[in-house]
């Protein structure tokens, strides 16, 4: 029976070398939420969406995306089958120009993947202003930009962001925020993601879940994601 | 005047066609993945062996030069998917594979065919100019050399391979999580890099005499006079 759970993550174990971070890691998201996952350094996030992306292997437990176990998969097979990944630090391609940057991620979108490089500039006009500039010599926000348009243009169905707020400054941070909130409303992309900063957290998140030692201790729902609670969980 | 000026071009011409069709296929493996390929002059002998075994089964030269590239390509990709692929990211690991793999290669010829066999004849006659005469076919390989970096710029600048190529090589991870097949890539940029050291084999099979690469460099220390070298380029010849 159909369900609107877009993914589900049950008993995640994961690591490098011989150390385990993710122990037990267990959540789920339904179709078009926007869900942080938030806790202190440390404490295994950006593992998390690595693991979930498939760019680092699982050792134990499973990942269901759209009811299909995917936890064998690759990143390259996952990346296919819907999921869009925004890295921590960007990762734009940096002697390529804007537009070839998008055109990684529209070329290998697929037939099925819609290719939306005038969508793209629509929400990120800086960009196409840009569109012939090497990528490696744009500034911290515009790279932001970029890495979120070149995921964007392969349309997936989830979004993985870790930390795009992370090293920009505020009015570029904003414009982020709004338009990962258009892409939710206007082509119904579920986002999840990971952000230390608690403006971004209190702009966007629906839900949050809490990190802890390697495990989701918690969630917040509704009232709950509140400046009080979310900052009592980045400081404590 | 005009003869001496000519005389320059040309040397120029034939060291920048030799220089470029033996490297190219060697900067792209290593550009792309890392890999000093050792074995790269193996696939150029491979080249050559096909084109002179081919043209003497009859096959029009250039088709047979067309044939080794092809061949040396696929070995590549073999190659690749047998050996390298498991050696990403160990320089030193692929280094030695690919050395191993050189050695294997150059003594089993040398077992099979022997230390020599006979060339196939320089194509395309001479022509003169001034008191020099020049060979026709060395004009043919520079422009080979030029075609091949033309194609190259197109290749990695112009196509959906070479946009998807460039992003595998600056970062493979990220190329990868936004759905490339990095596997596909690289054993395809391999073929790519064998497949232009054959066509380099191909190209200078009928100006030399084959003789395996151990014994080549055994002759050029021995020789009095190693310019005359099989595979080196020859300088244009004043007529007696």
């Amino acid at each position: 029976m159909p369900t609107d759970r877009i993914l589900d993550v049950s008993e995640l174990w994961a690591g490098y070398g011989a150390t385990p971070i993710l122990q037990g890691v267990s959540m789920s998201v339904s179709r078009g939420e926007i869900v942080g996952v938030i806790g202190r350094n440390g404490v295994g996030k950006s593992t998390l969406m690595r693991c979930l992306i498939g760019l680092l292997e699982t050792w134990r437990g499973t990942i269901t995306f759209m009811e299909k176990d995917v936890t064998q998969l690759q990143a390259d097979a996952r990346a296919r089958a819907g999921f869009g990944y925004i890295p921590q630090g960007r990762d734009v391609f940096p002697q390529m120009s804007v537009e070839e940057n998008l055109q990684v991620g529209e070329l290998i979108g697929g037939p099925e993947g819609r290719k939306l490089p005038e969508l793209v500039y629509e929400y990120f006009p800086r960009l196409k202003e840009r569109r012939r500039q090497v990528a490696g010599t744009m500034s911290g926000g515009e790279q932001q930009q970029l890495a979120i348009g070149r995921a964007l243009i392969g349309n997936p169905a989830l979004m993985i962001l870790d930390e795009p707020s992370e090293g920009i400054q505020p009015s570029i941070v904003q414009h982020i925020c709004d338009a990962l909130k258009s892409f939710r409303a206007e082509l119904g992309t579920t986002i999840v993601f990971v952000e230390q900063n608690l403006d971004t957290i209190l702009e966007i998140a629906e839900r949050c879940y809490i990190m802890e030692k390697g495990k989701i201790t918690r969630s917040l729902a509704g009232e709950e994601v509140n400046a009080d609670s979310v900052r009592a969980q980045l400081l404590l | 005047m005009s003869a001496e000026l000519f005389s320059v071009f040309y040397q120029f011409a034939d060291v920048f066609a030799f220089l470029i069709l033996s490297a190219a296929g060697l900067a792209i493996v290593f550009g792309m993945m890392g890999v000093i390929n050792m074995a790269h002059g193996e696939f150029i002998m491979c080249g050559a062996y096909v084109t002179v075994g081919l043209v003497k089964l009859g096959v029009p030269l250039a088709l047979a030069q067309g044939l080794a590239a092809v061949t040396a390509g696929l070995i590549g990709v073999a190659v690749e998917y047998l050996i390298v692929r498991r050696l990403y990211k160990r320089p030193l690991d692929s280094l030695l594979a690919t050395w191993g793999l050189s050695l294997i290669v150059t003594q089993s010829m040398l077992l099979i065919v022997g230390s020599s066999i006979t060339g196939i004849g320089t194509p395309e006659g001479s022509f003169a100019i001034g008191g020099y005469t020049f060979s026709t076919y060395r004009l043919v390989l520079f422009a080979c050399a030029v075609a091949v970096l033309i194609g190259l710029y197109i290749t990695f600048m112009k196509t959906r391979f070479g946009v998807i190529a460039r992003a595998t090589m600056q970062n493979a991870a990220m190329a990868k999580a936004l759905g490339a097949r990095t596997g596909r890539i690289y054993a395809i940029s391999f073929g790519i890099g064998a497949g232009l050291a054959g066509l380099c084999g191909a190209l200078y099979a009928p100006t030399m005499t084959l003789i395996r690469w151990a014994q080549r460099l055994w002759w050029k220390v021995s020789s009095p006079s190693w310019s005359a070298a099989p595979m080196s380029c020859s300088a244009p010849r004043r007529p007696p």
